[in-house]
């Protein structure tokens, strides 16, 4: 086992304006683990996911990867440390195919200058064999495997496209995977495909951070949780301390998930 | 609209849009070949001192259209002072004909590569700016360059321009009528064309078309979006380098008069005619500007500028993507290649050959 936490966030604050943001959150996520960061709407996740990933770039505090800081890095640095992420909303190229949009994913792995790219050399052809097959790989791992890779990506229908933000996020390759609210907007079993498909990214050794709103689906996978409420961590443990925490349940839980 | 009319109208545009059934495909890549061998010879056979330049125009327009292409269509920057680098193609020609003896052959390598400095100069800083800002900056580019190519008499020679080197020669050929210059324009076309074809589909294009889609999903992607619309910038600019050094070369004058914004405006008006991203797109819109511009326009005079208009206005309304859309390229092989290598493999990594 690894010492050292995959990602590690220490102190962070954000501030936009006179509002906090984020105020002093602190927590690890381990390999192999999936953690849950949960929050009434406006707690700060989608900040948080937005600092750590690079978009907002004033924070306080420190957020380290795999021991590496992350200060002041652009988004496609931190990507290349081994950070990858999806968005609440689906933001897939579409005017891209679905391969290429995993192709996409795959940016930093394929090794091809401009010369190469343009007189399509035996380097080209040789990158674009292997980053194809690397790409029907993810595609076959998302469930995707039967899906025409020649289809423009915004034709797929919207289950499908989720999985495909998810292919091209993992076809970076990441050390660290963030998904933001996956499940919004499936039906209950496209929720537990997607349940267990997290648990088998899961099981690859992946480190897993997870916003979403479906509790079925966060209690159900997450080894940890943190809660988020006003920018502050009010709580953070397994599933069943937080679903204990008496703070939790008056901050967002509510009545529906005391058993 | 009367009901009846507007489902004629309506059964049109859908069968505009449709995909080709197969046997239709074969007929019109047919009879692109066909089109391309005529366009390629015809100045021969219908007899070249008739409207000789009008040729040599299509291929440099076309070239124009092809690079610019990668800048808006491919990568989505709007470039309104693309011409920029045609005149700094045009102008780096005539001084190295005109005080350094150098030749055509000798020129052309200069001029690209100094529309391409010129660019990352001009990139660099401007490129940090998005969408309408971009255009604007652009646009001001374009005029200081022609407003440079006015006054900086030095090196311009001002509004009469520079003209009075000797003609270029190849292998003995002098190249005198614009009509000799034309399997070089065309060459440049064939070139320029695979080039920008070929980046598309690679990883830098794949890159500029992702930044042109959603910056915010590109940069998350690990796509430096700066320095990747930097290179779509400086990889556009070289074919204008290039086609603006043979254009003064055919003119045998070069005078700030070509480089209007008018210009630039014509050539953002040919990718968009064609199909924003499409390379075929760029040459067939370049064909329909240059025989409206300039065959036309000698028959109806400045009522040209008004049926280019329409045209435009017709294609924009109800063709949106382009008179040849881009369609996206699949590569089958590779696919089938990547099938017969035993894939896909196991579904509990998404990493191969676990």
């Amino acid at each position: 086992m690894e010492s050292e936490p995959r990602l590690a966030i220490r102190g962070v604050s954000v501030r936009f304006g006179g509002v906090e943001a984020l105020a002093d959150v602190s927590f690890e996520v381990g390999a192999g683990e999936i953690l849950g960061v949960i929050g009434p709407n406006g707690a700060g996740k989608t900040t948080l996911f937005n600092t750590i990933s690079g978009l907002v770039r004033r924070y306080e505090g420190e957020i380290h990867l795999d021991g590496r800081p992350l200060r002041g890095l652009p988004p496609q640095r931190i990507v290349a440390h081994g950070l990858a992420r999806t968005f609440q909303n689906i933001r897939l190229f579409k005017s891209l195919t679905v391969l290429d949009n995993v192709l996409a994913g795959q940016h930093r792995h394929i090794v091809e200058t401009v010369l190469d790219s343009a007189l399509h050399t035996p380097r080209y052809h040789r990158e674009e064999a292997l980053a194809t097959r690397r790409a029907l790989q993810v595609l076959h791992f998302v469930g995707l495997g039967a899906t025409d890779p020649g289809a423009l990506a915004t034709s797929l229908p919207y289950g499908a496209q989720r999985r495909l933000e998810i292919a091209r996020a993992l076809a970076a390759y990441p050390r660290v995977l963030m998904l933001d609210e996956p499940a919004a907007g499936l039906n209950t079993g496209e929720s537990w495909e997607l349940a267990t498909m997290i648990r088998r990214i899961r099981a690859t050794g992946l480190a897993v951070m997870l916003v979403e709103h479906d509790m079925r689906v966060v209690m159900s996978i997450c080894d940890r949780i943190v809660v988020l409420n006003f920018g502050r961590v009010i709580a953070q443990g397994t599933p069943a301390q937080v679903r204990a925490d008496p703070a939790v349940v008056a901050a967002y839980l509510g009545d529906a998930a005391q058993p | 609209m009367t009901g009846g009319a507007g489902r004629a109208w309506g059964a049109l545009r859908a069968g505009w849009r449709a995909p080709l059934p197969p046997r239709a495909r074969l007929g019109l890549r047919a009879a692109t070949v066909v089109a391309c061998v005529g366009f390629a010879t015809a100045p021969y056979w219908l007899g070249g001192s008739y409207y000789p330049d009008i040729w040599v125009d299509m291929a440099l327009w076309a070239t124009v259209g092809l690079g610019l292409n990668v800048v808006i269509g491919f990568a989505g920057l709007l470039d309104l002072g693309y011409m920029a680098f045609y005149a700094i193609g045009g102008y780096v020609f005539a001084n190295a004909a005109l005080y350094h003896g150098l030749t055509l052959w000798e020129t052309l390598p200069l001029g690209a590569g100094l529309a391409v400095i010129a660019s990352a100069v001009i990139g660099f800083p401007t490129l940090r700016v998005r969408g309408d800002y971009l255009a604007i900056m652009t646009l001001g580019f374009g005029g200081i360059v022609y407003v440079a190519a006015k006054n900086l008499t030095l090196v311009t020679g001002g509004d009469n321009g520079l003209y009075g080197w000797r003609a270029p020669t190849l292998l003995g050929i002098q190249f005198v009528q614009p009509l000799d210059f034309y399997p070089l324009a065309l060459g440049l076309v064939v070139v320029t064309a695979l080039v920008t074809t070929g980046l598309r589909g690679s990883r830098i294009g794949r890159a500029w078309v992702c930044i042109k889609d959603d910056e915010l999903a590109a940069a998350a992607s690990g796509i430096a979006v700066i320095r990747y619309k930097l290179y779509a910038y400086m990889l556009g600019s070289v074919w204008a380098g290039l086609a603006g050094a043979i254009f003064a070369a055919k003119q045998s004058l070069i005078s700030p008069q070509s480089f209007t914004f008018n210009a630039s405006f014509f050539a953002v008006a040919i990718v968009v005619l064609g199909g924003m991203g499409s390379p075929a797109g760029a040459i067939v819109g370049a064909i329909f500007y240059v025989v409206i511009a300039e065959w036309l326009s000698a028959y109806t005079g400045t009522l040209s500028g008004v049926i280019f208009a329409a045209l435009l206005l017709v294609v924009v309304l109800f063709r949106p993507a382009g008179l040849i859309p881009y369609r996206p390229r699949v590569p089958r092989r590779r696919l089938r290649r990547a099938e017969r290598a035993g894939l896909p493999g196991a579904t509990d990594d998404y990493r191969l050959g676990v």
